[in-house]
């Protein structure tokens, strides 16, 4: 009994001591830990600043390239404004050269042919109105001619005479009024046939020379550098009228 | 969309790929590795058999057949769904003009059309345009004739 009373206050100690022990290798354990966290949350502080340092850095650089992106956009939109400026002056001068020709031409060819047209009309109507006269003239003959027949053989008297006579001079008048009236409608159909053949002659003969002149001025006038720009120029504008849209 | 696309210009260009890529495609049924790299070398152009090398070189491609032919299919249906741009000029258009049309397309119309341009001397200058079953005419010839119907009515009002 008494060796375990003695062994008692012994196992006390010890584990006493171990208690002791532990703690003591947890707070070596707590202080090395605390060391490397500190190290880490140094080191951490570092980098942290060097990527600040890296963002600041390509922030600059981004913004030297946006503004020289921005530069050189706007160099070629004043560029392309400028060619554009060129090349509607350009088109304009041909245009005003063309119309100007195509102006010249018209007016000459115009008057040429309006002349040449009215000339003809009236030779129509002369020739027409000698015929009407010469006709006239022998309907007047045949009449007298056959009245003096009638005078020299009429058996009968004077008023059956000149019955006779007063129908016969009816009837050449009617006659004469008759071919008078169809003459006069044959020759204002044939006018008027004429005047649509000349129009249409006319017409033709514009698309001729147009046609001539137009080549001739174009050809000489449009460069393969203007060539170039017009097709390009096409282009734009059929997409402004919306062409591509789908 | 296949990046190698964007540089395919016009419609021949279009046709003679679609022949080379089936070309290609054959080749690749060949267990003799040289002849996909001889006809790769020898049927296209220099500028684009680099591309192709680069493409093929990458590692999805490496050693894998299947996904090869997939690409190459790829390529010829991206063909397929281009639109075309047909355009008559009044000249022969050199290199650096067909450079400058396939800009324009991609500038304003974006990828996927390729151009079919014709000579037409007749139309004098601009271009008659053919897009998506619509047709266009902005010459100088149609210019011309606008401006003769135009004045024949003030010739025919001078005459009557």
């Amino acid at each position: 009994m008494s060796h375990v009373v003695a062994v008692i206050p012994q196992s006390l100690a010890v584990l006493f001591i171990m208690v002791i022990v532990v703690v003591i290798i947890n707070l070596c354990l707590l202080a090395i830990f605390g060391l490397v966290g500190a190290v880490f949350l140094r080191r951490m502080h570092i980098a942290s600043g060097d990527i600040e340092q890296q963002k600041r850095e390509i922030h600059q650089k981004a913004e030297v390239l946006l503004e020289n992106a921005r530069k050189e956009s706007l160099h070629i939109v004043e560029e392309a404004n400028k060619k554009a400026g060129e090349l509607l002056q350009q088109t304009q001068i041909v245009k005003e050269t063309f119309e100007t020709e195509l102006a010249v031409v018209l007016q000459e060819f115009s008057q040429k042919e309006t002349e040449r047209v009215g000339h003809i009309s009236e030779e129509l109507i002369k020739n027409y109105r000698v015929m009407m006269e010469s006709t006239k003239q022998k309907y007047g003959d045949a009449m007298l001619m056959a009245a003096k027949e009638m005078a020299d053989t009429a058996q009968g008297s004077l008023t059956q005479f000149q019955e006779y006579l007063k129908d016969q001079t009816t009837r050449y008048e009617s006659t004469l009024k008759q071919q008078t009236q169809t003459g006069f409608m044959s020759a204002q159909k044939e006018i008027s046939d004429y005047k649509r053949e000349s129009f249409r002659k006319v017409e033709d003969a514009i698309y001729r020379i147009l046609d001539l002149v137009s080549k001739s001025v174009f050809g000489k006038a449009v460069s393969l550098e203007d060539q170039q720009d017009l097709v390009i120029h096409a282009l734009d504008e059929a997409k402004q009228q919306g062409f591509f849209e789908l | 969309m296949v990046p190698i696309v964007r540089d395919v210009r016009t419609k021949d260009e279009r046709d003679m790929f679609r022949e080379q890529i089936n070309e290609l495609e054959a080749a690749l049924f060949h267990s003799d590795s040289k002849i996909f790299d001889d006809v790769l070398t020898a049927r296209l152009p220099k500028s684009m058999t680099d591309k192709m090398r680069e493409i093929i070189a990458r590692p999805e491609f490496k050693d894998n057949t299947q996904a090869l032919r997939k690409f190459f299919q790829d390529f010829k249906d991206t063909l397929d769904m281009f639109f075309l741009l047909k355009i008559n000029i009044a000249f022969k258009p050199s290199e650096q003009m067909i450079d400058r049309l396939h800009d324009w397309t991609q500038q304003n119309l974006g990828l996927g059309v390729v151009l079919d341009i014709n000579y037409d001397g007749s139309i004098l200058g601009g271009a008659r345009i053919i897009f998506s079953g619509k047709y266009k005419e902005m010459t100088l010839a149609q210019m011309i004739t606008d401006a003769l119907a135009k004045e024949k009515i003030t010739v025919m009002g001078m005459i009557k």
